[in-house]
């Protein structure tokens, strides 16, 4: 019992409000974001453009919008993407197709950072 | 377009995005697809960087490093200029990963879909430098920036210590980074391209005199054909002095115009080079001359320096080329250069342009064949006298030609499998696909377009049926899926026997089979499974009436379907006499299969039958390797013809049974050499076998080929399961050998150590001779107008044609390019371009001329005149700059 006495719950509580924060300030992009998924998931089922359309492809759309709708920052995007590097560059050693797995989305997540920079001029 | 598809493949094996981001990639670095170490060890650098772990980890600096460029960025105009450069460095990576994944499904659609894509069949190499220019801004971008903000931290003792920090930490980056490209140091690394060869050679002083010689002399005006032929296989020049390249050295480093059996040919040419080469492989003097005459040859190069150490680039041996060069009467020495020797052929004149009264017309595909058997005249394709009719008053022999029409029962069907479906019935886009069956099904079309479109909706339905059954789908869904497929079945079926004359036809006969063999394996095939069992007795029989009205239009077609493997010994052709007039018939006997002695085995009956008249036809020798006969005077119409043959001798036998390596383990073969096999000709594989429990596999290998450097698994050249089939009868197979084929051995392998149980085994020649119909005009054939030209330089030549009464072709003997333009002077001297060019024997350039009095002409290569401005334009430009530095100059100058 005295552990969970000494336990601040100041930073727990911090990054509560900063996450409701977050979704609070996005209240109305959210829906918006879902709905533009799953317009895009609807339109990749439709004749002919099933044919080229797969689950990587779907991805990398909605990774390009979601900084564009939710307002996210550039620079957690290209922090997460040096970091999936340094975890690739770890994972190359064991099992290569893991790595080139992740690899194939920091490549998205890299370009829908530069798209966010281009858009926000 | 399957070949380029296949070379991006293959090019593109090593380009992952992980590599490309570490800037690896090159596909040299690595080995062939499907080996096991993905490192090409015959590479002189590449295991230092793909298997090295230190270097290995040293390579993911560079996409962090680079991409921390935009963390690092404080400006807005450092932001935007990054953003611009890192957007160019992922889409270049996109395009020069090619068709690896993740994106190579786009690569493949850009190069099926989009005109003059194919050009960027190499993406690596042809995008790999714009995306290295990007992800270098990026990288020096973050190391300037690195410097910067590490300066800034060094206290600025004395003035001058931080500069000192500056220099030492840059020349340090600059350190680490040649460090890590050592190799760069190396000469011994750096310049060598596989194990034994290298990028850095001095060439022999011998080829620059060469070159000299044939400047000197004007060696342009008549073709040089070079000896020995190039590597056939690989189409590559070699020489033992260390020179490797896919273009002839001669043509390479000398303005002569080499002839050579290099890659820029197409099929057509490669057949009249490799004719060439033939005549003197058989000491055939005359038809060597006459060859080379018609192809303007005037010289002959041997080189006696090539590459023959029997590899795989080797070129054939000089030695017995020069025996029979030698022995020619018409074939002179003139000049001997260092280990060249270089040869004229006797009194022959420049022939590169010249004029032609009359002309041979004949199929686009057909034209060598044509020329083969017409030695006289020149020959121009049906496709280039339909756009120019007049071509057609100057033709003296018109050549139609056509393929045997039951040998399309003998080769096997063209689609393997069922076609991939995604959208299924029940789906809610499924609307639009049976809209769109609908619209085909409502417009009127000739009774053929209707069957081929029940045809493709029968497949289509089919594979979607398989899909849903294989999703467990709704019983209710395929059972109406089923009804669909057999209601087309059935309208097929009506469409077909409305025709009488459809039973007897071979070539809707193999369209319905390829479409509908892979239709009704899947049925069968599922029919078969246990999960079949477990759905209602409704479906069971909507299933098998599919199999059951596939089986009634077969029967159809019973006359063409029963004894089926009689078509090996029997050869029918549809004739169609487009005029009335006097008709020959030829065969190249070439084209016949051989006894085991190597003779020619010949038809022993021909029967043509026109309308009710039948007869017999005996066919005589009436030039070398062609058969012909007279059909007499003919009317318009079709008429059938049916060659007869014996049976043909059996060319397999067994010759050895052993235990071979494969890599799931030892199994047990039995093999045979196939006996007087000649890799132009294909063969039929027919295999009895019965025992249903065990899997057999056929494989097709050359034993004293080394298929693999890696490992010695048994490999070959083609491979196909046996299936097993009912006692007596035989599984098919037609094995068409690729163009380095030779010594074949069929090997039939069991799945385990137990010998395979085959009852007989026949291999024979599969053969579908064309037949050639030629129908003479009574064009009494007039002596061309004589001319006069001068070959003012490679790319223009100019001359005069004497007055004629008729119309002619002229004829420029270089490889046909639309971009050559024919000028002809008239009466009041204007030139006028001549539009009516074609091609002529399957390779020259042809325009067809009015008559007329004397003229001038010009051929001018169009190209050349861009060239020419551009260069004026170049020169214009640079001089206008350096005046306005020179100027710039001296007015600051006169300032200070």
């Amino acid at each position: 019992m005295n552990i969970f006495k000494k336990l601040d719950a100041g930073i727990v509580r911090d990054i509560e409000n900063n996450i409701l924060k977050w979704i609070w300030i996005r209240r109305y992009k959210t829906p918006i974001f879902i709905l533009a998924v799953l317009l895009l998931i609807l339109i990749s089922k439709a004749p002919y453009i099933n044919l080229f359309f797969n689950s990587y492809l779907i991805i990398f759309i909605s990774a390009i919008l979601a900084p564009l709708i939710l307002d996210i920052e550039y620079k957690p995007l290209f922090t997460f993407s040096i970091i999936l590097f340094t975890l690739a560059l770890v994972l190359w050693f064991y099992d290569r197709d893991s790595a080139e797995a992740i690899t194939n989305y920091i490549f998205i997540i890299l370009f829908s950072g530069v798209i966010k920079i281009i858009f926000s001029g | 377009m399957e070949a380029h598809i296949s070379w991006l493949r293959y090019v593109s094996r090593s380009t992952s995005l992980i590599n490309l981001f570490r800037l690896f990639g090159v596909p040299d670095w690595y080995s062939e697809p499907n080996e096991i170490n993905q490192t090409n060890v015959l590479h002189p650098y590449a295991p230092l960087y793909l298997d090295n772990k230190i270097l290995v980890g040293l390579s993911f600096i560079f996409p962090i490093l680079s991409f921390a460029s935009f963390l690092l960025a404080k400006t807005k105009k450092q932001k935007q200029i990054l953003s611009i450069f890192g957007l160019i460095t992922l889409i270049e990576i996109v395009f020069a990963a090619g068709s690896n994944s993740p994106f190579g499904f786009f690569y493949e659609f850009l190069m099926n879909n989009v005109p003059g894509f194919i050009l960027l069949r190499s993406a690596f190499y042809k995008f790999g430098i714009f995306y290295g220019l990007g992800v270098l801004v990026l990288f020096s971008f973050s190391i300037s920036i690195l410097i910067e903000r590490l300066i800034e931290k060094v206290p600025n003792v004395y003035g001058w210590f931080r500069s000192i920090f500056l220099y030492s930490l840059t020349f340090s980056i600059l350190c680490l980074w040649l460090g890590y490209h050592f190799v760069l140091l190396d000469p011994t690394k750096i310049f060598a391209w596989k194990s034994d060869q290298t990028t850095k050679l001095q060439v022999p002083s011998y080829i620059y005199d060469f070159e000299k010689f044939a400047v000197e002399n004007n060696l342009g005006e008549k073709r040089v054909l070079i000896l020995p032929p190039v590597n056939k296989d690989w189409e590559n020049d070699a020489y033992d002095w260390g020179y490797w390249s896919l273009s002839p050295l001669p043509f390479t480093l000398s303005s002569a115009r080499t002839f050579s059996n290099w890659h820029g040919l197409t099929l057509e040419e490669l057949n009249l080079v490799d004719n060439l080469y033939n005549a003197i492989r058989t000491n055939d003097e005359k038809s060597f001359y006459d060859q080379a005459l018609s192809l303007n040859i005037g010289y002959i190069l041997l080189r006696n320096d090539v590459l023959i150490d029997s590899k795989w680039s080797a070129s054939e041996k000089p030695d017995s080329y020069k025996a029979v060069i030698e022995s020619f009467k018409n074939v002179s020495k003139i000049k001997t250069f260092g280990r060249w020797e270089f040869y004229q052929l006797n009194e022959t004149t420049p022939m590169q342009v010249f004029t032609a009264s009359s002309i041979n017309i004949t199929a686009d595909n057909f034209i060598s064949l044509a020329n083969k058997f017409l030695s006289e005249g020149y020959t121009v394709g049906m496709s280039d006298k339909k756009k120019y009719p007049e071509i057609d008053d100057i033709s003296l022999n018109k050549v139609y030609a056509y393929d045997c029409l039951s040998c399309l029962l003998e080769k096997q069907v063209r689609l393997k499998s069922l076609p991939e479906t995604v959208v299924l019935p029940g789906s809610l886009f499924y609307r639009f696909k049976e809209a769109r069956e609908q619209k085909v099904i409502s417009q009127p079309q000739d009774s053929r377009s209707k069957i081929a479109n029940f045809l493709g909706f029968v497949l289509t339905r089919t594979a979607e049926q398989k899909k849903m059954l294989d999703l467990s789908v709704k019983e209710e869904r395929v059972l109406n899926n089923a009804g669909v497929i057999r209601m087309y079945l059935g309208q097929l079926n009506l469409e077909i026997e409305s025709s009488k004359n459809y039973s007897n036809d071979f070539e809707l006969l193999s369209q319905i089979l390829d479409f509908l063999s892979p239709v009704e394996r899947a049925v069968s095939d599922y029919m078969k499974t246990n999960i079949s069992k477990s759905h209602s007795h409704r479906f069971d029989e909507e299933m098998l009436g599919i199999l059951w009205d596939i089986g009634k239009i077969k029967d159809y077609f019973a006359s063409l379907l029963d004894n089926r493997e009689r078509w090996s010994n029997e050869k029918v052709y549809k004739l169609t006499f487009p005029e009335t007039g006097n008709y020959n018939l030829a065969f190249s006997s070439n084209a016949f299969p051989k006894t085991l002695g190597g003779e020619i085995i010949l038809p022993k009956q021909i029967r043509f039958t026109k309308g009710s008249e039948e007869k017999i036809i005996k066919v005589s020798e009436s030039k070398e390797n062609w058969l012909s006969a007279d059909l007499g005077y003919q009317d318009k119409g079709d008429g059938k013809l049916v060659l007869y043959f014996d049976e043909l001798p059996g060319l397999f036998s067994v010759d050895e049974t052993r235990v071979e390596k494969f890599p799931f383990g030892n199994v047990a073969c039995i093999n045979g050499q196939i006996k007087n096999f000649d890799r132009k000709r294909a063969y039929e594989i027919l295999i009895s076998r019965t025992d249903r429990l065990r899997t057999a596999t056929a494989i097709l290998r050359d034993k004293s080929r080394s298929y693999s450097e890696q490992h010695s698994f048994l490999k070959g050249e083609d491979l196909f399961e046996v299936p097993a089939v009912a006692s007596g009868e035989f599984s098919r197979y037609i094995y068409f050998p690729s163009s380095y084929a030779s010594n074949i051995s069929l090997y039939i392998c069991s799945d385990d150590k137990i010998i395979p149980s085959i009852e007989k085994i026949v291999v024979r020649e599969f053969f579908s001779p064309s037949v050639l119909i030629v129908n003479k005009s009574d064009l009494v054939v007039q002596s061309p107008p004589s001319l006069n030209y001068t070959r003012i330089n490679p790319t223009s030549y100019f001359g005069d044609i004497n007055d004629s009464n008729y119309p002619f072709i002229l004829v420029f003997d270089e490889k046909l390019n639309h971009l050559w333009k024919l000028s002809t002077s008239s009466r009041n001297g204007n030139w006028e371009t001549n539009n009516k060019h074609f091609m002529v024997d399957g390779y020259a350039n042809g325009w067809l001329i009015e008559k007329g009095s004397e003229r001038k002409f010009k051929i001018e290569y169009t190209p050349q005149t861009m060239f020419v401005i551009g260069v004026v334009v170049s020169i214009c430009v640079l001089t206008f700059c350096i005046s306005w530095l020179v100027y710039s100059f001296v007015k600051m100058i006169r300032r200070k």
